[in-house]
């Protein structure tokens, strides 16, 4: 059994990655200091916070937070949801439209963009500095293409440096209807007992489809008379391909990601996409994972509706999605109990704790702006997502 | 249609031998399911039946996303991958005990005789992956008289009382 701790040593050069990578929850924990403290993290879209007062609750990593429009400023803030007397969360719906949050354990009350607006019968508080006491802001909020994105570091490269070679096909995504996309229909939540990292490096792993889906391709072929040639063009079609764009993020396009499509079976994205470390696209679906701990985790996944297309062409994108996600769909739940919860189970072996991630690291070869392209069955988005993680954990916190 | 609507009190038949009719019927339905005698299940089904799990209380098929919302087309779909020795979710499949109480015949006026619309509480245990799971929900079956002088299902509605928190496999049939 293997007693390595060192971030650095849990990836070997030959692309072996330690178990405990997703076991341990004291690498869980330092991936809270590291990952999810200082780098950007997707938090919303703007279609979720188009009027003042208008605001959200997430997780920035494991921490509750609340994003808003201000009521007063119209800007857009990111808050932890945490009353700063004795702790309470100070906002309990999913979404809402509101000037002031209101803790109920004793009454506190802060505007939607943080400070503290009133403290009840305040004149037992004599020295009190309450211009120091209003929700705790993440310092750097700022969007790209209308998804909104929040950092804990004051200082740091800005949102557009690290979503880099991402920007592209974010800004595809981002203009998939006619007057752009929308997040107006809820999401459908997972949660499952296994790492957070297990859902994002499954959002684009082509050589498994073929495998876990196998009912679902079975479906397919039923529904249109003959076995449907995805994992014939995975395996064969030069036109697909991995790419590790650097900072983490990585992309898998089947055809032109400007005009292809998939068929439409899965929603009409050309491409999937995954944005360091928790955001994913697929489909027609944005996909946000949230750790929880070590061994949990829960996953929001967002229909993307288009904006200004008929209301039956959006009831059709979600038909579609729920044909194949969310806890009751006939695709999803197959990554769930493979992908998931077999390997965690399977790695409480840990007497060789070790898993191969070298898929195809041979013809890896060099694009543009430092990107490394791949085969579509091979594991570059793995790696790409795992080069990221080595060189976070391994600088100092 | 919002939850409390769906929950509030219905004047319906309280004619003994319908009531006690289609509650049979519900207990046959649920007994196919338990026993995922799945091809005869579907049976029970019209050609234009709409299986419906909502998300959520207030949930609005055309704008919000359902946990399923499936035609028949879909429902015969979802037979075929529960049979196809491939469906990992379900292998091994959930075993399942449906427990029907609280059987009504709702009087207002939503469905066109001679269907009934058949409203009932059922709480379905599953055991799988060594966990034993509750769920709970109020249910809605329309029903239309078929040939036989049995019923066939032209809709039916599954409220779980926990269809907005996050869940892990619901892929076995409720």
């Amino acid at each position: 059994m293997s007693t390595t701790t060192d971030p650095a040593g849990l990836i070997t050069e030959d692309w072996r990655i330690h178990g405990s990578i997703y076991t341990s929850q004291a690498i869980f924990e330092e991936e809270q200091r590291k990952l999810f403290h200082g780098p950007w993290l997707y938090v919303a879209h703007e279609s979720e916070l188009r009027e003042p007062g208008d605001y959200k609750t997430t997780h920035a990593g494991i921490q509750p937070v609340i994003v808003t429009r201000g009521a007063d400023d119209g800007e857009l803030h990111v808050m932890l949801n945490r009353c700063r007397h004795r702790g309470a969360t100070v906002c309990q719906a999913t979404r809402g439209n509101a000037n002031f949050f209101r803790c109920a354990y004793h009454g506190w009350t802060y505007r939607n963009d943080g400070p503290l607006r009133g403290m009840t019968y305040d004149d037992a508080y004599p020295e009190l500095d309450r211009s120091k006491l209003g929700l705790v802001k993440l310092p750097r909020v700022d969007t790209f293409a209308g998804f909104v994105f929040a950092s804990f570091a004051e200082e740091g490269p800005s949102l557009e440096e690290y979503l880099g070679n991402a920007k592209p096909y974010l800004k595809i995504i981002s203009e998939q209807g006619p007057e752009g996309i929308r997040l107006s229909a809820g999401a459908h939540q997972l949660s499952y007992g296994g790492n957070w990292k297990l859902q994002v490096e499954n959002t684009i792993d082509n050589y498994h489809f073929g495998f876990v889906h196998r009912s679902f391709l079975d479906v397919l072929a039923d529904r249109i008379g003959q076995a449907p040639p995805i994992m014939q063009r995975i395996m064969f079609d030069e036109s697909y391909r991995t790419i590790d764009l650097g900072n983490g993020h990585s992309v898998h396009e089947f055809g032109d990601p400007r005009t292809g499509n998939n068929g439409g079976q899965l929603g009409d994205l050309p491409f999937n996409l995954i944005v360091f470390p928790n955001l994913c696209f697929v489909g027609a679906q944005l996909r946000h994972v949230l750790p929880k701990a070590a061994n949990r985790t829960e996953v929001q996944l967002y229909p993307m509706l288009h904006e200004g297309a008929s209301d039956d062409y959006n009831e059709a994108i979600l038909r579609t999605h729920e044909g194949f996600y969310g806890p009751a769909g006939m695709g999803g739940p197959d990554d769930v109990e493979i992908a998931f919860e077999r390997v965690t189970d399977g790695m409480q072996a840990t007497e060789e704790d070790w898993l191969v991630m070298s898929r195809g690291m041979h013809r890896e070869r060099e694009g543009e702006n430092g990107t490394l392209i791949g085969h579509s069955a091979d594991e570059v988005p793995q790696r790409a997502f795992y080069r990221q993680w080595r060189r976070l954990m391994g600088a100092a916190a | 249609m919002s939850a409390s609507e769906t929950v509030r009190p219905v004047a319906g038949s309280q004619d003994p031998a319908l009531l006690a009719d289609v509650a049979a019927f519900l207990y046959h339905e649920a007994e196919l399911l338990d026993a995922l005698r799945l091809e005869e299940w579907l049976e029970l089904y019209a050609e234009d039946a709409v299986y419906w799990i909502p998300q959520g209380p207030d949930a609005d098929p055309r704008v919000d996303v359902q946990l399923l919302l499936d035609d028949r087309t879909r429902l015969r779909e979802r037979v075929l991958r529960l049979s196809s020795g491939f469906a990992y979710s379900q292998d091994p499949a959930s075993r399942t005990i449906h427990l029907i109480g609280n059987v009504r015949i709702a009087g207002d006026g939503e469905v066109e005789p001679p269907a009934l619309d058949v409203r009932s509480v059922q709480q379905v245990t599953e055991v799988r992956r060594g966990r034993q799971l509750q769920y709970v929900g109020h249910f809605r079956h329309v029903l239309s008289p078929s040939g036989d002088g049995g019923w066939t299902i032209r809709r039916k509605e599954v409220r779980l009382a926990n269809s907005d928190l996050p869940l892990g496999n619901v892929t076995f049939l409720i």
